[in-house]
């Protein structure tokens, strides 16, 4: 990201070795114009948005040019961290904006809260208060005639003991004189309020401010909708205070042409040799001043400058960015000179655009928490509503959750909040603060699965049960497309959404993304013997998570387990289905073995239910993980099975048969199994699951 | 922790009287799951006194796992003594006591809880489980510390 203010130049340096940047062409002894370590025509130096000639400032992201207000309606939305679009809650530093899992520093890698201390060097290199203190004061007292950067900095400053004390910091609106302290507070280009500390206790609480910091925010919230007033009784107050502060040393007050250019940053500064272009500012170009220079066809023709598109940057170079060439600085000047009056307006509506297309951006301090919705073993969720927007959102505040699995968890939220899909649980993001890790998602309102299933008053038809199965499967076959295990699927786990009663997959705290290897593709392509193996070889042994009672046995005895876990969680929610019992093995029949005790269940609740739906449930809740069926596969089984339910049509192949006759057939193969497999010491072959499953059912029907 | 068991405090510090050394140390100590299932506490009654301390092995770890109630769940940390290169050394190893006749529920939450135990027992060297005492042999559970 790159904001500079082009510098008016006579002089030019001794010799311009390379043409125009933008169309190619020699210089000669015509204006030009130095940005990005080349040269440019005046009137090749365009936006590449809207291709009108850049004036006084100009903005960069990954070589191409913007004007300001381009730049933000591209941007402005987008993380200033890793580049992708922001929805949902974000981190904001001045006018930047962050994902709060992008927000983290950049020397030590710790995620940054809503809260905590941060510095925002040259609106890139984002430090937390530690490491800027470690790290940029002692470089900034051992060059003190360094020109220092602009930064944007989170500063927390003590209750002081004595406090007559904080008196002492006064502020000011930028352009009135101290006298006149209380008047209005004045509004700079993008049309927020400016208010600078013009007065300072030398007091040690108060040594990382300095005359001339723009405040932005006190304790979390801006101070745009607050008379200068209210900031100074704030700022003056006697409780510890945060104060958002951003210190720019504008190149007009360092304006000494030798001392912009001996900077190190000077390669930043674009220089023109005739004042001439600046008078106008983000006017469009007459075709005759075109093609007086440079003609446009040529123009269109290079890459730099015209119809490039913009390639999103990856989130690795995001440490790269500290030390690229093209690093630019960028300094807003103030106050505004009144011939940059235009660019104040475009600013403004550049604002209002960016408002009104993200809604559903949000800072922590923006949610109103509202009635507790649950308690978990974990944390409680809590309603939240927006202030502005009135969005009913939950968060799901984690407390008791080891730091590490957090940390490790804050590396998943992109890939969960690209998940979209009727059947899963919106996930918004994330919220870090006091290093508790804060999940943000949709809001169902219909209550739980489990909650409508025990509800005995309402009568719940086959139809409407098996259509509650669809939704999950359906949800789940997509999550595991995503290469996400569950794993802790439950009936309080699902949503039922009030318009549609369509069943909603939520809780993600315990989900494990598994690492998309070849593997895993090899695995879903081959159908011979060997793609079980291969499948063997991905299972790894995770950590044992989940409700107990929904849990796969194999995870229950500690043995490696892979995304079938959740298809046995899933048949443990059919027989919830079916019998409308809790998963309590007290109430729903299992074996000593954790499996499903589909005698008892038989015998007690299923007097009314279709066999195809047991049948699923055997299917689904068998001991060898790889016999279970996929998703996938449920997903079509399920439909069937509605359309079954339904309309009477016949039931799909897998699930004909007598369901407790295939529990024993599949529970005496394996013990013989099991048995055989002490006998020979030699690794029988498998079978695939499908396979397997298909021989069974010959053998049942 | 993942089946809403939380491991108590006093069954953390009794961990680390049995791995410590010295006077106050303990042999080994019983935990279990307290009755209203939230977690996992100290087994009162036997605390792994250090009275018994020169008895002879195995004859007092199995004398220990005799004692262990067959109507419900326990877990133990035990430091098993045994002899590696004829030099002797003890290691800690956790049982896992679950008797074939409790109910399945207990069963499987002492499955799903051993992860948060192991988690607030880090040294534990080996687990393993047990449902009845002919299930342990010292020469097993030899072997398997030899190896680590």
């Amino acid at each position: 990201m790159q904001w500079s203010p082009k510098e008016m130049s006579a002089s030019r340096p001794a010799e311009t070795p390379q043409g125009c940047r933008g169309c190619g062409e020699a210089i000669g002894n015509k204006p030009y114009v130095q940005a990005l370590n080349c040269d440019w025509h005046p009137n090749c130096f365009r936006c590449s948005v809207c291709q009108r000639c850049l004036s006084n400032w100009y903005f960069e992201k990954e070589g191409q040019l913007y004007c300001r207000p381009d730049y933000w309606s591209k941007f402005g939305s987008a993380c200033n961290g890793c580049s992708q679009l922001i929805t949902g809650p974000l981190m904001v530093a001045g006018e930047h904006r962050y994902h709060p899992e992008c927000f983290q520093c950049q020397k030590c890698q710790t995620y940054i809260g809503d809260g905590d201390t941060y510095a925002l060097v040259e609106r890139s290199k984002l430090f937390c208060g530690t490491c800027y203190k470690a790290v940029t004061r002692p470089l900034l007292t051992a060059t003190p005639h360094r020109r220092k950067p602009h930064c944007i900095q989170l500063v927390e400053i003590p209750p002081t003991p004595d406090r007559n004390q904080r008196g002492a910091v006064h502020v000011a609106t930028d352009q009135s004189p101290v006298s006149h302290r209380y008047s209005l507070t004045t509004l700079d280009r993008l049309g927020q309020p400016l208010i600078t500390i013009t007065e300072l206790d030398l007091s040690p609480e108060l040594e990382s401010l300095k005359i001339g910091d723009r405040i932005l925010e006190v304790n979390g919230s801006t101070i745009k909708d607050k008379t200068l007033e209210e900031v100074d009784a704030l700022v003056n107050s006697r409780d510890s205070i945060q104060l958002t502060i951003e210190r720019d040393l504008s190149p007009l007050r360092v304006n000494t042409e030798a001392d912009g250019r001996n900077t190190p940053t000077t390669v930043t500064t674009p220089t023109v040799s005739s004042s001439s272009s600046t008078t106008t500012p983000s006017t469009p170009t007459t075709p005759s001043s075109i093609s007086e220079n440079s003609p446009s066809s040529e123009g269109d023709k290079t890459v730099i400058i015209n119809d490039t598109p913009v390639k999103l940057r990856p989130k690795a170079s995001l440490r790269a960015r500290g030390h690229s060439p093209t690093r630019r600085r960028s300094k807003s000047p103030s106050p505004c000179p009144p011939s940059r009056q235009k660019s104040v307006d475009l600013g403004r509506s550049a604002s209002f655009h960016n408002q009104s297309q993200d809604h559903r951006v949000f800072r922590g301090t923006d949610l109103i928490h509202g009635e507790v919705l649950g308690q978990g073993f974990f944390g409680q969720a809590v309603k939240v509503t927006h202030k502005v927007t009135g969005e009913v959102m939950v968060i799901k505040e984690l407390f008791k959750f080891d730091e590490e699995a957090q940390k490790s968890f804050l590396h998943e939220v992109s890939v969960l909040r690209k998940l979209d899909h009727p059947n899963v649980l919106r996930f918004l993001g994330v919220l870090y603060r006091d290093k508790k890790l804060n999940m943000v998602t949709e809001y169902i309102d219909g209550g739980t699965l489990s909650e409508i299933l025990m509800d005995h008053d309402t009568a719940v038809s086959w139809v409407q049960r098996a259509k509650f199965i669809k939704d999950i499967s359906a949800g789940m076959s997509y999550l595991h497309s995503m290469n996400i295990i569950h794993r802790d699927l439950n009936s309080r786990n699902c949503f039922i959404r009030k318009s549609d009663q369509a069943v909603v997959v939520a809780d993600f705290g315990l989900a494990k993304i598994l690492p998309r290897n070849p593997e895993v593709f090899r695995m879903q392509t081959e159908k011979n013997g060997r793609s079980s193996k291969k499948r063997f070889q991905r299972k790894k042994r995770h950590t044992v998570v989940g409700n107990p009672y929904w849990m796969a046995p194999e995870m229950l005895n500690g043995k490696v387990y892979d995304e079938k876990v959740d298809v046995f969680s899933y048949g443990i929610i059919i027989c919830e289905v079916i019998a409308r019992v809790s998963a309590d093995p007290e109430d729903l029949p299992r074996c000593l073995d954790f499996g499903l005790n589909v005698d008892l269940f038989h015998k007690k609740f299923c007097k009314e239910c279709p066999d195809p739906l047991l049948m699923l449930a055997v299917h689904c809740s068998q001991l060898e993980p790889d016999k279970r069926p996929t998703f996938d596969n449920l997903n079509h089984l399920t439909e069937a099975l509605v359309l079954h339910i339904e309309h009477g049509m016949k039931a799909p192949q897998e699930l004909q048969g007598n369901p407790v006759d295939f529990y024993h057939k599949v529970k005496d193969s394996l013990y013989a199994d099991k048995a055989r497999d002490k006998s020979t010491t030699g690794s029988p072959k498998r079978k695939t699951s499908r396979c397997a499953i298909e021989d069974q059912n010959k053998g049942s029907s | 922790m993942a089946s809403g068991v939380a491991v108590d405090d006093c069954a953390k510090n009794i961990y680390q009287l049995v791995k410590m050394h010295g006077k106050d140390k303990l042999r080994y100590a019983v935990l279990r799951i307290s009755d209203d299932l939230k977690k996992i506490v100290v087994d009162d009654e036997k605390m792994g006194t250090s009275e018994r301390m020169d008895m002879e092995e195995p004859a007092h770890f199995m004398d220990v796992i005799r004692e262990l109630p067959s109507d419900d769940g326990r877990y133990m940390i035990y430091d098993y003594p045994f002899e590696k290169e004829h030099r002797k050394c003890s290691k800690l190893i956790l049982v896992m006591w679950v008797p074939s006749t409790i109910p399945i529920k207990k069963k499987m939450l002492y499955a799903s809880s051993k992860d948060a135990l192991k988690k607030a027992c880090p040294d534990t060297a080996a687990e393993f489980q047990a449902d009845c005492a002919d299930d342990l042999c010292h020469d097993e559970i030899v072997a398997k510390l030899v190896k680590i």
